[in-house]
């Protein structure tokens, strides 16, 4: 039917005009947002931190004004790696105790001390110099969290919006996925400028690969899962 | 740390110091980004087909024929708690009597399944076969399936472990297909019965959901290779004996029996709706072992048939795709590892491979595991009908977890029996169930 497919199509319009939004949004919205997030953390954990505006540019001539906390961290001294030397080995003490019983957490503890140990590496003659500190990390977090935004609805207009569901709940999941990520990405790397700040830059490696990303997208395959038991039109 | 620090720090951000090491790096890692989007891009595919194309079940009609002899083989290894069960309901089969045979192989068993059998063959003479294994026999399921080749009655031969429980139809659909002479193959669908027993039975009952509701049969809509999967299915014995009959050192028989029928020119059907139960495993290391055997086996198939698929005139374009593609599945896992491992180190370089790591860290979550992506199985929950479980669906990444670790383990086991054959070993999977109770009913739900 006619009809039915305009609806469709309108439905998979939603893809380019949610990213499009996002990417308008971005300058005037979800940056000062940003902004207003790390400052409020900051001035709650650590009054004397201020959050600063690191550019970055646009191949075509538009600069991003990046909020981050302004915390620095130092590499690993002798007394960090002797620390991370017997945490790593209780890890892997830990996931060889575990093996039989809880399996699942015995291969993330596992995983957990391998990345660290690799991660580790960085700071080594054999991959050193470390090329990281707090604000660049953060800043280029962020960019990423900003690249998965504008990705989100192209990702549901694949794997969501084809099914036939009302156009009220695709639009509600698709807000629901972009506020998800606009809320949790300040809060995950301002957390994350603290820890490091605290623990040192060797525990920066571990909170990229494992605690980076990877959080945010199960964060939406989560709300994916939640909008793909909402009824169908029909139901 | 002030502003000039922090500008000091841009600096230092992301410089490549390490050229040599990133320039191996990264042609590795746009391979192997470029393998998992295109595993992403085929289960979404398939699972568009299954949503949206048209969907083939030509032999559904298939309901009153002069059914032909058929035997149905049940190996059994130790089954002491669940042989009873399988036969009770397949004695209570609706198919002619004279017609079925049903053949029990006791494989080596040293508690009650040879005395169950026994009894069972007993009671059923005109119906139930036992075949006894001797302690020295060589070990495995595909040796013993090489052992009752010479018993089978008739040209259809189907497969069962011993743990599933067959509905009263199911045999007939099973051998349906076989009425078209191009098939060789038939697999039917797996469901668990006691996936409410806890997390792990439930994650594999969503894999499970996505790896027949989608993936089979989108494979059998688009005329590809759906997998005999070694029960609730079964094979022509004449084409078997035409390509060789089983292989006994095979660890994955019915991934080989597949590969070998389909390199020959033959057709696997797939029967989604011929659902047969099955009792999962409930123990993680149970299934960690579990999913590093069949990995093993299946990569065991990858080296042996992946040249003759690719050479066979026998077989069509996409049928050479697909057969790569699903030969390729278990190794997946070490490649999305390797992936990983190839992504940080660039990022510790000083490279983030020009978003790469964004991409892997996307499509990684439709290619952990070795069956079926979220959105295939939250799409297969659909197609059930069963709405309250997709909400399961992010705890996958769980089991997936797990799966990426148990295949790579058997990934490596296969490359080592490459390099330098060994003696297999094989371990048994646990039954849950309790012999003295009566067999589980489980209701079956509406499927689409």
């Amino acid at each position: 039917m006619p009809h039915e497919r305009g609806r469709q199509a309108l439905s998979l319009m939603l893809g380019p005009i949610f990213a499009l939004a996002v990417a308008w949004a971005i300058r005037p919205l979800i940056l000062p947002l940003w902004a207003f997030i790390e400052r409020f953390w900051c001035a709650s954990v650590a009054p004397a931190v201020t959050v600063i505006r690191m550019p970055y540019a646009l191949p075509w001539g538009v600069s991003l004004p990046v909020p981050v906390p302004d915390l620095g961290a130092s590499g690993p001294s002798r007394a960090a790696w002797m620390t991370s030397a017997v945490l790593v080995g209780v890890t892997l003490l830990l996931a060889v105790l575990l093996r039989r019983r809880h399996l699942p957490l015995s291969l993330a503890l596992f995983t957990l001390a391998v990345v660290f140990v690799v991660g580790a590496a960085g700071f080594t003659p054999l991959l050193a110099p470390f090329p990281y500190v707090i604000p660049g990390y953060i800043q280029s977090m962020l960019l990423m969290g900003l690249t998965l935004m504008f990705m989100t609805p192209f990702m549901l207009m694949v794997i969501y919006y084809p099914l036939d569901f009302g156009l009220g709940k695709k639009v509600a999941l698709t807000l629901l996925a972009l506020t998800w990520l606009a809320l949790i990405l300040p809060c995950q790397f301002c957390l994350q400028a603290f820890v490091i700040n605290g623990l040192g830059l060797i525990a920066l490696p571990v909170l990229f690969l494992l605690f980076g990303l990877l959080l945010d997208i199960m964060g939406l395959v989560a709300l994916y899962a939640w909008g793909m038991s909402w009824r169908l039109r029909h139901e | 740390m002030n502003n000039a620090s922090a500008g000091a720090s841009l600096a230092r951000h992301a410089v490549p110091v390490h050229a040599g090491l990133i320039a191996v790096l990264q042609p590795t890692a746009y391979v192997i980004v470029a393998l998992v989007v295109f595993y992403t891009a085929r289960h979404l595919f398939f699972t568009m087909n299954r949503l949206f194309g048209r969907q083939r079940h030509p032999y559904l009609d298939i309901t009153q024929a002069s059914w032909p002899p058929v035997t149905v083989i049940i190996p059994a290894h130790n089954e002491q708690p669940v042989i009873a069960h399988i036969l009770e309901r397949m004695i209570a089969v609706d198919y002619p009597r004279e017609r079925l045979k049903i053949l029990c192989i006791d494989d080596r068993s040293t508690d009650a399944t040879p005395a169950i059998l026994d009894d069972f063959a007993e009671r059923h003479p005109d119906r139930v076969q036992v075949l006894h294994r001797p302690p020295d026999a060589p070990p495995g399921k595909a040796a013993a399936l090489v052992d009752a080749t010479a018993h089978l009655m008739g040209d259809i031969a189907l497969v069962f472990d011993a743990d599933y429980l067959p509905g009263p139809g199911l045999v007939k659909q099973l051998v349906a297909p076989f009425f078209d002479p191009q098939v060789g193959g038939v697999m039917g669908r797996v469901v668990p019965y006691n996936s409410g027993t806890n997390l792990l039975t439930h994650l594999l009952e969503l894999e499970r959901s996505g790896g027949y509701q989608v993936d089979q049969q989108a494979r059998a809509n688009l005329r590809l290779i759906p997998q005999f999967g070694g029960t609730v299915g079964g094979v022509r014995v004449s084409a078997l004996r035409a390509i060789g009959g089983w292989d006994p050192r095979a660890l994955a028989e019915d991934t080989d029996i597949t590969y070998r029928l389909v390199i020959a020119g033959w057709k696997i059907a797939y029967q989604n709706r011929s659902e047969c139960y099955e009792e999962v495993v409930e123990s993680w290391p149970a299934r960690y072992r579990q999913l590093r055997r069949w990995s093993r086996g299946h990569n065991q198939v990858l080296f042996r048939h992946l040249w003759p698929l690719l050479r066979s005139s026998r077989v069509t374009g996409r049928e050479r795709l697909d057969g790569v593609s699903l030969l390729g599945i278990y190794a997946m896992a070490p490649v999305l590892l390797m992936g990983w491992l190839v992504l940080y180190l660039l990022w510790l370089c000083g490279d983030n491979g020009g978003g790469l790591l964004l991409m892997l860290a996307v499509v990684s979550y439709g290619t952990f595991g070795n069956a079926a992506a979220f959105y295939e199985i939250a799409s297969a929950l659909r197609l059930d009908g069963e709405r309250d479980k997709v909400k399961g669906v992010p705890l996958i990444l769980i089991g997936f977890f797990v799966s990426t670790y148990a295949a790579t383990a058997g990934f490596l086991a296969a490359i080592g029996d490459r390099l330098r054959p060994r003696r297999l070993q094989w371990h048994k999977t646990p039954r849950y169930r309790d012999q003295a109770q009566a067999a589980p009913d489980p209701a079956a739900p509406t499927r689409l």
